[in-house]
């Protein structure tokens, strides 16, 4: 782990302690630096706007009142995500199957976070085809697969946390991660050759 | 197993694609022979790219949420956290107990959203998020955030009051379980935001520090309560408002602090030059108890100093012309006669100047009072008293004259003596020494030049074993050797250590800007830095030990102890895997222990064979060697890390008829991976030691005693797993137009040398690709200096200073630094370029380091040259060759004052100014003590100019 790293991860496990403590600035300090990466992983679940908000509020909601029982030994953000995690587990076993469908609605995608630069307008458009897409294929996949590889790619957390958060062995994980990328490469190759079949004259 | 399949299921398997990563570097060696794969890799990048978009919510519904959170928590609604029956937390503890909500999970909610409408109403202008916004900072909002009924500011207030009245008191811890009067807790919500718009009162007296009376008290009829269910109560002062406390920042204590004159000083005042600069860091004391100087108040003159513009005037100037100004030595020189001398308890150090230093400043203010405007601008120069002052003697006592001892500085006695005697303190200091000295550094005269290309010796060499010697005979003084153990330090270098790699190059110069068209002569100083990490668990060692036991001079049951000593040490840190034998020479030698064998038992018997050994048919040294490398081969695993295999030579003998073949071995030996290193068991032959384990690529060390036994062993068994770089290749590039004089302590090597140096090169290159898989990537020589380190360690850091003459602005220099990584398993290279121009600026702080370390070298080299004169019985020249490198660094202080804080520079001239004192006090007649003098300045010379460890 680098330095500049490990620095934040220690700021990070006093935000929950001053919370309690009274200090109004370090629960805004933690939903500032997890607003993204929470709403993020409830796009990548699949799940329609309305629904997002109300388990974005309802995942905060619940951290807040778990204040307590977090233990600043370990790190914040497996805690954080099991919490999601759990959330929407407990919100699609407690929804009828026919309505975790995907209502990607364009116009929703409010930020992108993409590696170079603030996007261009066709930047934009083609991200949010990617986001439409992966919406997709992610709610293609097992449900086991998706939750394991919406989990492992949250910047900070290992495969080992991931493991923990779902109560299953690493090399189970691993598995499912191995099995849910190579879904989506398929996916993707076959998305591209539509695309390339189309643009042929 | 079909490769493209392998690196499908490893492209598979990685999240993101780290380039350093070896399983990436794998995928890609395949993938730059076969599309297919390549063509997959590529869509699995793009992949990985589309996962890591990231989608944010919207910032009203954040708003939404944190205010209603942050109004749950001023409303003291804390629901106890259900762990529920999915609860899957990783930091569930059993201390834990599970709760049950009170409230079932649909009338929290519904309760949770009543909350909301209420902030959202009443309170969303009070406490928006909105403030906050995407900056990194938050910003604050304008009411007090409540917790427990009790704002941050309240409890603070409290816990001082309790001080001050017993009557207040505390709320008790409140229990998890409680219940709330919801309409309670609406009232108090509307009296909590009309008190936020009263106007607050400090009830706290600042300026007097008394505390007002407490306000709020069980008792208090005015005071209203919260009647709640639960186990605690809180208390509410409705009538007097909330002290609130003035931000105590250095403004106030500026402009509020009594000035304090201490009265144990009469008539005396403190001046400390430089204040100007202080007055402004409260923080920044300095122990500059040099720059001491005494006024008479009764006979105030305004007092003249360099004021801080003409202090950047100086700073602003290149090396060069400060040496040609004069003017600033005119201005320079300062007044008064001194009144009192305090005498300061060598023992004080530097925490009593540090806190006579805040009484001096507020003394110091006591007097710009009085003074006029002309002169507070202007600061008297430090008065130091002469030399010939600090060397009168006085009983034997070493009393220096430095600093104010905290709080009590008054001696008046030893003043009044010294006084007595006669002596009036004339010397005023000048930077007149610091102009020669810089003026000498500039110089163009009578130089010449050197290539700047070919390989220069390696001056980074861990540990030295005379010093270890000169260590452990200083310990043996049990009054003083500590002391001087304790009183020297390398300087501390400002490289930061690295973080994503093994190593780091830092390229500086003691200059800021150039003269453009005039050639200037500086130096570039390249520091190196490792990164500091824990020991890790040693790898299985394969050691063979090699005892010389033939001619000693030595008593040899006191050697055949020793190496018991050794051989116990090593039986203890034998961990499952280690093997070691044991090779002597002289009669009925050869291997005595095998490496299987390393038990005591054995090794009972091998010692005792050693006692009782005949002089026939006698093994040589050399052959013993032989015998040794040839087991030591045998039993080497090539796929250990590098350094598991080791000889080890232990000898109390010289080398003589045998030694030119014995170096070939150990640097043949070098080459095919198994280092030596030598053990003295006593100091008669420690050159020769010393050069078998420099061709050996091992370590020297001396066995003073048995105590040292384990140390020694530990040392050399951790030697492998304590390095973190290996086969380090430093290419510096002098740019056009810049010429070298030299490496500091460092050589060109001859053809044979540098071939020994590529020999050695590549044996580590293809050692370590074999082991660690770090690609095999030497073998050519590069252009410019060339400088190979065989191995770096943790946490070390090494410092080469070059001397050089520049014609041009622009481009001077460039480093680059190759290494094996043994962190990170890979090939590294890191760059650094230096570049200067010719307009002004100020000198930084790297340039001070670098002009620091050309003063430790001269520190360093005229104590050294002091032992030698000391040595040679020449104590007058010793002593004058010590009190002019004091004045030199007296005089570099004042030339800097930047220096006036570095304690690194404070405490090099308190040695010096305490061996000055010793020596003047040295009669050449008593041995010991001469002895111990050398041995100290060798030491301190040593310890100077070296910046590894011990």
């Amino acid at each position: 782990m680098n330095h500049s790293s490990s620095i934040k991860d220690l700021e990070e496990r006093s935000w929950l302690a001053q919370h309690l403590e009274g200090d109004k600035k370090a629960f805004a300090k933690l939903m500032q630096a997890y607003r993204k990466p929470i709403y993020s992983y409830l796009v990548r679940c699949g799940l329609d706007k309305g629904t997002r908000d109300d388990l974005f509020q309802d995942i905060f909601f619940k951290i807040h009142k778990s204040a307590q029982q977090y233990d600043p030994a370990s790190k914040l953000s497996p805690w954080l995500f099991t919490i999601a995690a759990n959330t929407v587990k407990n919100h699609i076993r407690d929804q009828k199957p026919d309505q975790n469908y995907l209502s990607m609605d364009i116009n929703e995608v409010h930020e992108l976070h993409l590696v170079d630069s603030a996007p261009t307008p066709e930047k934009q458009t083609d991200a949010n085809h990617s986001i439409q897409w992966l919406q997709q294929a992610l709610l293609k996949l097992p449900a086991s697969q998706a939750q394991a590889l919406n989990l492992a790619i949250i910047d900070g957390l290992k495969i080992k946390e991931v493991a923990v958060i779902l109560k299953q062995p690493v090399s189970t994980i691993k598995t499912h991660i191995r099995r849910a990328r190579k879904s989506l490469i398929e996916s993707y190759k076959l998305k591209h050759k539509g695309l390339q079949a189309r643009s042929l004259p | 197993m079909n490769t493209c399949k392998h690196t499908q299921n490893l492209i598979d398997q990685i999240i993101d694609f780290d380039e350093q990563g070896q399983d990436y570097k794998v995928i890609k060696g395949h993938a730059n022979s076969c599309d297919a794969c390549a063509d997959y890799l590529l869509v699995a990048q793009k992949v990985s790219q589309e996962l890591q978009i990231m989608t944010d919510a919207e910032d009203s519904l954040v708003d939404s949420t944190l205010a209603s959170i942050l109004s749950l928590q001023e409303n003291t609604v804390l629901e106890t956290a259900e762990t529920s029956k999915n609860s899957d937390s990783q930091n569930e503890t059993a201390k834990n107990n599970k709760k049950s909500y009170w409230l079932k999970p649909q009338w929290a909610n519904a309760l949770a959203a009543s909350f909301m409408l209420i902030s959202l109403i009443a309170l969303f202008p009070y406490n928006s998020i909105s403030n906050y916004g995407l900056a990194p900072e938050i910003m604050e909002t304008k009411n007090e955030l409540r917790i427990g009924g009790v704002t941050k500011v309240e409890k603070e207030q409290k816990q001082d009051l309790q001080k001050d009245s017993p009557e207040v008191r505390f709320e008790e811890p409140y229990d998890q379980e409680f219940s709330v009067d919801l309409i309670e807790v609406e009232m108090d919500e509307m009296v909590s935001m009309k008190k936020r718009m009263m106007p607050r009162k400090p009830s706290f007296d600042v300026l007097n520090q008394t505390p007002a009376p407490p306000k709020m008290s069980i008792h208090d009829t005015a005071g209203k309560y919260l009647n709640t269910q639960g186990n605690f109560q809180v208390t509410q002062n409705m009538t007097s408002p909330q002290p609130q406390r003035q931000a105590l920042n250095k403004e106030y204590f500026r402009e509020n602090q009594q000035p304090m004159i201490a009265g144990s000083l009469g008539q005396e005042e403190i001046n400390f030059s430089g204040d100007q600069d202080n007055l402004e860091k409260l923080d920044a004391v300095t122990v500059t108890g040099s720059k001491i100087k005494r006024i008479d108040l009764e006979n105030v003159r305004p007092v003249i100093s360099i004021t801080r513009e003409e202090k950047n005037q100086f700073a602003d100037k290149g090396l060069n012309d400060i040496a040609s100004s004069t003017s600033a030595t005119d201005e320079l020189i300062l007044i008064e006669e001194v009144k009192e001398e305090t005498i300061i308890d060598d023992a004080g150090g530097a925490n009593d100047g540090r806190v006579s230093m805040q009484n001096d400043e507020i003394e110091n203010r006591a007097r710009d009072a009085k003074f006029s405007q002309k002169a507070k601008q202007k600061r008297d120069q430090i008065k130091q008293p002469a030399t010939e002052e600090l060397l009168s003697k006085d009983s034997g006592i070493v009393d220096l004259v430095i600093s104010p001892k905290a709080g009590k500085p008054n001696k008046k006695e030893k003043a009044n003596k010294l006084k007595a005697k006669g002596e009036v303190l004339e010397n005023i200091i000048s930077n007149n020494e610091a102009q020669h000295y810089l003026a000498e550094l500039q110089s163009l005269e009578n130089i010449s030049y050197k290539n700047s290309s070919g390989y220069w010796a390696n001056t980074y060499l861990p540990g030295d074993s005379q010093m270890r010697l000169i260590h452990s005979k200083l310990l043996q003084d049990k009054t003083q050797g500590q002391d001087v153990l304790d009183s020297i330090n390398p300087n501390i270098q400002p490289f930061d250590a690295p973080t994503s790699s093994a190593m780091e190059v830092y390229l500086s110069s003691d200059h800021a800007v150039l003269k453009s068209q005039q050639p200037t002569r500086m130096r570039l100083q390249v520091g190196l830095q490792a990164s500091a990490r824990k020991g890790g668990h040693r790898s299985a060692m394969n050691i063979g030990l090699v005892y010389d036991s033939q001619n000693s001079q030595a008593n040899k049951t006191t050697q055949i102890k020793k190496l018991k000593a050794l051989l116990s040490a090593l039986l203890k840190s034998k961990q499952a895997g280690d093997k070691i034998s044991l090779t002597v020479t002289g009669g009925q030698g050869g291997l005595v222990i095998d490496s299987h064998d390393f038990r005591h038992g054995t090794i009972q018997v091998a010692l005792n064979q050693l006692l009782n050994s005949d002089e026939s048919e006698s093994i040589s040294l050399l052959q013993a060697l032989k015998i040794a490398t040839e087991k030591t081969m045998k039993t080497d695993d090539s796929s250990a890390s590098l350094g598991s295999s080791l000889l080890i030579l232990i000898s109390d003998n010289s080398i003589d008829n045998e030694f030119n073949a014995i170096n070939s071995l150990a640097h043949k030996n070098a080459l095919n991976g198994i280092p030596m290193s030598t053990i003295s068991l006593d100091a008669i032959n420690q050159s020769q030691l010393n050069q078998l384990a420099l061709s050996g690529q091992g370590h020297a060390r001396i066995l003073q005693s048995q105590d040292d036994a384990k140390r020694i062993i530990d040392l050399e068994l951790m030697v492998s797993s304590r390095a973190v770089a290996r086969a380090l290749r430093l290419k510096i590039r002098l740019a056009k137009g810049v010429k070298l004089i030299d490496v500091i302590d460092s050589y060109n090597l001859n053809e044979t040398q540098a071939q020994k140096v590529r020999d050695a090169e590549q044996s580590l290159d293809q050692r370590l690709s074999k082991n660690l898989g770090i690609t095999a990537d030497r073998g050519k020589d590069e252009e410019g200096i060339q400088i190979v380190i065989p191995s770096f360690y943790a946490g070390d850091t090494h410092v080469i200073l070059l001397d050089v003459v520049v014609t041009n602005t622009g481009p001077i220099a460039d480093v680059t630094m190759r290494y094996k990584d043994l962190l990170y398993l890979n090939n590294a290279v890191t760059r650094k370029q230096l570049t200067m121009d010719s307009n002004p600026k100020e000198l930084g702080p790297l340039n001070l380091n670098v002009i620091k370390n050309i003063l430790a070298k001269r520190f360093s080299s005229d104590i050294q040259a002091a032992s030698q004169l000391l040595k040679n019985d020449n104590k007058d020249q010793a002593l004058k060759k010590l009190i002019k490198l004091q004045k030199l660094y007296q005089s570099m202080r004042v030339q800097f004052p930047n220096w006036n804080d570095d304690a690194e520079i404070f405490n090099d001239q308190k040695l010096l100014i305490k061996y000055i004192k010793l020596l003047q006090s040295l009669s050449l007649d008593q041995s010991q003590q001469v002895s111990f003098m050398i041995d100290s300045l060798q030491y301190i010379s040593w310890r100077k100019s070296t910046t590894t460890p011990m």
